[in-house]
């Protein structure tokens, strides 16, 4: 009821936005698409698409670029191009320039390494390219989702006078942590999904189509050449330069281009995104977060809902900075927010999540009441702080495969399956504290931080902390979550060992989140020491101990926030119906997502599957990827990830079949990983190698 | 006691006629020496014959095998015979203990007593299906017929194999139902019946009928299940017994409730065993149990007084906590006692509410309250393992019970002060509702140590529709409050100080109950006016003590993890996609009392629980090894909202090639389960 009231309160005029001047689509019809190569200093040449109006002018251009293989053959109607923005920011005036990363796609050269110095060079060289084209305006913006919005940032840190703006749409300020070792630890999908997938496309042909003669030259050097991206991924266990490099969260200060940044709270980066958005000091930024999962929120997939069209709002923005038009968009307040409410736990994300949207001035929201709950006895969780020495404290055994129910961050390579569901079967084997019920709602919209107090029997011991929304009929609804591997406690460069016995304070900072919690409903911290779905288990076994006593009161600080006042103006965008079930799950519905217990080993084993089909020019493209991930109840430091994709490229003429096969697995002392690679043309043999790396293990 | 006197004369090729021609296989196992001796009897359909032994082996001894010369060493002829339609006999089967085998055991009983080796005295001894036959021929009260020895079986076919508290035990079906489908279609073995196997195989493929659709078309008690139970006209045995079972054994309960209901000369053993006989036995310890039955039959067949009659006549082993492990333990925690009766009569049934908040305690609710509720989730007990292990034995015991426990109504004691043993007869009252007109609940009690692991120690089952009776189900009315009185499996347990003892509900048992086919709603009430609760029996230091039981050791060496093969497969896997759980079984074992390969799949549908499928497939290699035959039996469960469905498939194969294939079907109507 109250946010009914809320959201009916009539809004003060002048802050309404305007909405003047947003580009008519005056070339709809009129679109071309065209495929340069273009070279590089070294002589590499880069695929190109470009889609823009068949009409002589000078255009703004929208520069994308990503190794998945998006320089395709056109569609034979330009408005069924993806993703959906393509055609649309054509039609209304701009040139969008699509390029895949050299060593992948149909460009040149080759790829040892995700986010090569190589590459991120070609992205300076691409915008200065486009800006001299007689076709450009000479202003070039960027957009692009997960790598092509990572890469933004790498382009705009190097500050290519031509780059005007970027609209980063879920990409992470942190390679480290927000990717591949979030809080220090391994994270399974590295290996499930995205190393097997990628080592698939890096050695797959180029479409001869659109390479040309060259595409078996191409091939060959990139046979020769490429190297599986997981080899870097494993032989980088801490934060250093190699992850440095790639990630702007090194030093926000270098990006001095307006930023847009659009994010979902289903998906994998609303964190990164909101802290970049904070820390950027640039003097022109906006931010943008919905319900969605890992795609454009106008994507007929895009659950949850509510979906809108995304277009018209970057639009808007593209219009300002690249065609100079004074459409307002500055006026409007910088932040948009989906607030979350509960909803029952489901393993696959909801077709629409409840909620309501809200902007606000700034992020983080500065009437937020940082809230401290801490830790007490029999599992309570209160605001005050304990005044007993007890020095006892809760003692937690190491269970390496705690976290069947937490489901895979964003989904993984199952989304939008891999939601979590009731956290009941892990809060047996976890540490809970729970509040009374709430007498008001509560909003916690921001950044939660857990300090724990924390003993280890062990060298080594992983904190999951995880945020839960108890509903009154029991249900335990994982709202938030953050780890940290407590021998990164200081710093994720040099891991520090844990000095068995001897309290440790362990900061453990939760993921983003904006939610009200209803009156009945109980706030809940459960803390465990794994989370096996998205964590790869710490080697030695471990009894810890979290402290909450006078001296040691662990804690959480909840970002509380107290009603908005005055209110801000609803954001007005196109609402667009939710996703159809039969598409969006149904088309989407995994290949395989089970977790089984293995009684006679005691191991547990979680097994993912997923296969995509599509059309590709006049042929198709089929992904098929298995992955099954065992961790020992016994012997957490042996767990095994097995994973395999094929990829399999048809063409009139031809079949092109890429097996990969990939072994992650660990032991007490080091990591191992093996990738074998064959490759069949038409049923024949041609083409196999194989990579094995051991790298020691070093408190993880 | 009789001593090691006689050397040993084995004959193999046996026949009995029977009354209607058919003739029954038989091995003797007797003095080879004059004179006539006592006779002890043992039957069964699991294809034993060929394996029994002329000489007994101590540090392998097996009771099944070696137990015939050790005893015929000591001056009893021992006769083992096949039932008919199985192993080397003739005739056919078309039923779990046929009427006509149940008159054959009492012909044999008096063929025995009128050979000229035999005293005219037969006792019979036998766990498994080879107890539950003793009462068979118990009640008939062959006049030869002096004494038996009862292990491991059940007094009540329905409710204590193959319909516990109403439900189907998809043990039944999982492992049972197809190895005996792959039994009955083997040929009897050509070496021992010669030139007239391959005419019995014939008639036996011919008319032979998997047991399974006997189990599946008698969900409801009835005669066709009272012809088999000694329940409930105990009156009938009129011979002294000496009973003997394990706490990890399926039938300890009937065991110890046929022991405290006969009124006869008897005596009874209760060790910390699984489905074994004591020698061999998981968990240990291991005793020699030969010797006390030499020491009983000696007095109740050869007439001399040994003085087992003197001691206390209940020896009991009395466990306490160890941490629960996915195998029977190599040796369990506690102690044996001598008692005088079961339950001991010192006991003190002390009732435990449930109160809100999850509490457990003796003092009853005295004011309002709401009730307890949850939703019926069909995956429940996927910690709970199968009861006594089941066709994998000895894995699939219960682990912690904290997993399930997180989708069940728990009720918990504070740390107990002091230690608390509860020895007897448990039982559950609850008052429940439902949204649905069928529901199961399930109670179970475990041992929550000061780590938090919750240890099963005894669980019981009812489908309450059966609440009034397990003949006529009647629905439930939705919304209204039922009190149901469930038995719990009988135990001997001593709780620890600081321990906490646990109740849970819930609407499911999965791996020892058919799901109920309806998504409910259920209530568990726990006020002043609906005080649910659990009786336990509460038992007081034994006053004076008895003097301690002198058991002796087995011969064979205590149990080491070797013994526990590795290669089983017990495996359950949560589908998030298509929200099922499945529990996959597998065993293969080239010797021992059921040779096979064993492999089952049972899933359950968590969004439509109507919908359970269980899959076995066994596969029998007719031995001797090299014979090339191979029997094997595809059989399927499958439940619907109307009905079960139940498939069997036999194929036999000589050389590789087809040489039988026959298959079988049968659905019949749920009734309110």
């Amino acid at each position: 009821m109250w946010i009914l009231l809320f959201l009916g309160m009539i809004l003060p005029a002048p802050l309404l936005a305007e909405s003047r001047g947003l580009s008519e689509p005056i070339y709809e019809g009129k679109v071309k698409i065209v495929y340069p190569r273009v070279t590089m200093r070294d002589g590499v040449e880069l695929a190109t698409k470009i889609t823009m109006p068949d009409a002589e002018g000078r255009f703004p251009a929208v520069m994308m670029y990503h190794p998945y293989r998006g320089v395709t053959e056109p569609k034979p109607d330009y408005r069924d191009e993806r993703p959906m923005l393509v055609p649309y920011l054509a039609e209304r005036g701009y040139a969008i320039v699509q390029y895949d990363v050299r060593g992948t796609g149909n460009s040149g050269g080759w790829s040892k390494d995700i986010y090569s110095d190589d590459e991120r060079r070609d992205g300076y060289e691409m915008v200065e390219w486009i800006a001299r084209q007689p076709w450009s305006n000479g202003n070039v913006g960027m957009t692009g989702i997960s790598y092509g919005g990572v890469v933004q940032w790498q382009v705009a840190v190097q500050n290519p006078p031509s780059l005007k703006t970027i609209i980063v749409r879920s990409a992470n300020d942190s390679v480290y942590t927000e990717w591949t070792y979030p809080g220090g630890s391994l994270r399974p999908y590295m290996f499930d999904t995205y190393s097997p997938l990628m080592t698939a496309y890096n050695f797959a042909p180029p479409d001869p189509e659109i390479a040309g003669e060259k595409w078996s030259d191409i091939w060959n050097t990139r046979l020769e050449n490429n190297q599986p991206w997981g080899i870097g991924y494993i032989s980088h266990q801490q934060e250093g330069p190699y992850w440095q490099d790639r990630s702007l969260s090194a030093d926000y200060t270098r990006v001095k281009c307006p930023v847009f940044v659009i994010a979902g709270w289903a998906d994998v980066y609303p964190t990164a995104l909101l802290r970049a958005f904070s820390k950027l000091e640039v003097k022109h930024k906006k931010a943008l977060v919905g319900p969605w999962r890992h795609i454009w929120a106008e994507n007929e997939k895009a659950v949850p809902g509510p979906r809108i069209d995304g277009r018209p709002i970057m639009l808007k923005w593209f219009d300002y900075w690249l065609k100079g038009i004074d459409n307002g968009v500055l006026d409007e307040p910088p932040v948009t927010v989906f607030v979350r409410e509960y909803d029952p736990p489901s393993p696959v994300m909801p077709i629409e999540e409840p909620g309501f949207w809200r902007s606000e001035l700034e992020w983080p929201i500065a009437r937020e009441q940082s809230t401290k709950m801490y830790f007490h006895p029999d599992g309570k969780l209160g605001r005050t702080a304990p005044e007993d020495p007890d020095k006892e404290g809760d003692r937690l055994k190491y269970k390496p495969t705690v976290g069947i129910t937490s489901g895979i961050h964003w989904g993984g390579g199952i989304l939008p399956w891999g939601n979590p569901i009731d956290q009941g079967a892990d809060e047996a084997y976890s540490l809970t504290y729970t509040t009374d019920p709430l007498e008001k709602p509560l909003e916690v919209s921001g950044t939660p931080r857990a300090m724990l107090y924390a003993s280890s029997t062990a060298e080594v011991a992983y904190f999951r902390v995880k945020l839960i929304d108890v509903a009154p009929d029991g249900t335990s609804k994982l709202v938030r979550y953050g780890g940290l591997n407590a021998a990164h406690r200081k710093s994720h460069f040099d891991p520090e060992p844990l000095r068995p016995g001897e309290v440790h304070e362990v900061p453990v900072e939760v993921k983003v989140m904006t939610y009200v919690f209803a009156p009945g409903h109980r706030v809940r911290v459960a803390i465990a020491n794994a989370d096996i779905q998205n964590a790869w288990p710490t080697a030695l076994p471990a009894e810890n101990t979290i402290y909450r006593n006078s001296r040691y009161p662990s804690h959480i600080v909840l970002p509380v926030i107290p009603e908005q006042n005055p209110k801000l103006p609803e954001p007005d965008f196109v609402t667009l119906p939710n996703a159809d079930p039969k598409v969006a799950l149904g088309q989407e519905r995994p290949l395989q997502y089970s977790i089984t217990q293995d009684l006679v080993a005691e191991t547990t084993t979680v097994r993912l599957g997923k296969e995509r089909k599509g059309k590709r020019g006049d042929g198709e493209q089929y992904m098929k990827l298995l992955s099954s991930f065992t961790v020992s109840e016994k012997n957490p430091a042996n767990a095994a990830l097995k994973a395999e994709a094929t990829l399999s490229i048809i063409r009139p003429e031809s079949e092109v079949k890429i097996e990969a096969h990939e072994l992650t697995s660990s032991n007490k002392a080091a990591f191992r990983h093996l990738v074998e690679i064959e490759i069949s043309v038409n049923g024949r043999r041609h083409f196999n190698r194989s990579w094995s790396v051991t790298i020691p293990r070093r408190l993880n | 006691m009789s001593p090691p006197e006689y050397r040993v004369r084995l004959d193999r090729r046996v026949r009995v006629p029977m009354r209607d021609g058919v003739e029954l296989a038989a091995v003797v196992v007797r003095p080879r020496a004059e004179g006539r001796f006592p006779a002890i009897m043992s039957y069964n359909p699991y294809r034993w014959l060929r394996q029994v032994k002329d000489t007994s082996s101590d540090t392998t001894y097996n009771h099944r095998w070696d137990g015939p010369p050790y005893f015929a060493q000591r001056g009893y002829a021992v006769i083992y015979f096949d039932v008919r339609g199985t192993g080397n006999s003739g005739g056919t089967t078309q039923d779990v203990y046929s009427d006509e085998e149940r008159l054959d055991a009492f012909d044999m009983v008096e063929w025995i007593a009128a050979q000229p080796w035999c005293s005219g005295n037969v006792g019979m001894w036998g766990m498994s299906y080879g107890g539950v036959v003793q009462w068979q021929v118990g009640v008939k009260n062959p006049p030869a017929l002096k004494t038996l020895v009862i292990g491991s079986s059940n007094d009540d076919v329905y409710l204590d194999w193959t319909n516990p508290g109403g439900s189907i035990r998809p043990y039944m079906f999982d492992s049972f139902a197809p190895m005996m489908t792959a039994f009955n279609m083997a040929p009897p073995d050509a070496d021992i019946v010669g030139p007239r196997w391959a005419e019995l195989w014939e008639e036996r493929l011919e008319k032979n009928v998997p047991w399974g659709i006997g189990f599946i078309s008698n969900l409801l008690q009835g005669s066709y299940w009272r012809d088999r139970s000694l329940q409930p006209d105990y009156s009938r045995i009129r011979v002294p017994v000496m009973f003997w079972c394990g706490w990890a054994d399926p039938y300890p309960t009937p065991i110890l409730r046929a022991f405290s209901k006969l009124d006869v000369p008897k005596k009874i053993l209760l060790g910390p065993w699984g489905h074994y006989w004591p020698e061999e036995a998981l968990p240990g310890p291991r005793i020699d149990f030969r010797h006390e039955m030499l020491k009983w039959f000696d007095q109740w067949l050869k007439g001399e007084d040994t003085g087992v009659m003197k001691k206390p006549a209940v020896t009991l082993f009395v466990r306490r906590y160890q941490r629960p492990v996915a195998h029977m333990y190599l040796e369990d925690a506690g102690f044996w006692r001598h008692e005088d009766e079961w339950p001991p009569a010192r006991n003190l049934d002390t009732p435990f509410y449930f109160r809100p908040g999850g509490e457990l305690s003796r003092r009853a609710a005295t004011g309002e309250s709401a009730p307890d509720a949850y939703s019926y989730n069909p995956a429940v007990g996927i910690n709970a393992g199968i009861y006594w292990g089941g066709g994998i034995m000895p894995w699939a015991m219960p682990v912690d019970q904290r997993l399930d426990e997180a989708w069940l109504l728990t009720y918990t004691t504070p740390p107990l002060e002091e230690d608390l043993e509860v020895t007897g007869n448990p039982k559950a009252v609850l008052h429940v509702s439902s949204s649905a007109d069928t529901a199961y609940f399930h109670v179970k009690v475990t041992d929550v140590a000061p780590d938090g692991t919750s240890k099963w120690l005894t669980d019981g089952g009812l489908l309450a529709t059966h609440r009034n009776s397990h003949s006529r189900p009647e629905p439930m009315e939705p919304g209204k409050i039922y009190e149901l009185e469930i038995d719990l499996k009988y135990l001997a347990y001593l709780f620890e100080k600081g321990h906490r003892i646990r109740v849970s509900v819930a609407g499911a048992d999965f791996q020892n109950a058919w799901p109920t086919a309806k998504p409910a709603v259920n209530c568990v009430h726990l006020d002043r006016r609906y005080p649910s609760h659990v009786v336990l029996p509460v038992t007081p230091a034994q006053r004076p003590r008895l003097s301690a039981p002198d058991l002796k050791p087995s011969p064979r060496p205590p149990a080491k993890m070797e013994d526990i093969s590795q290669s089983t497969r017990h495996e359950i896997k949560h589908d998030l996609v298509n929200e099922t759980v499945t529990a996959t079984l597998e065993r293969i074992s080239e010797t021992g009392p059921a040779p096979g390969l064993a492999h089952s799949t049972y899933t359950v549908s968590q969004s439509n629980p109507a919908e359970t499928v269980l899959k076995a497939r066994y596969v029998y290699e007719v031995p001797p090894a090299g014979s090339r035959m191979t029997v094997e039996a595809n059989e399927s469960l499958a439940s619907d909202p109307e009905s079960f469905h139940f498939l069997s498939q036999v194929e036999v194969t000589v050389d590789g090639k087809p040489h039988f294939q026959k298959s079988w079907r049968v659905s019949v109507p749920r009734k309110l389960n």
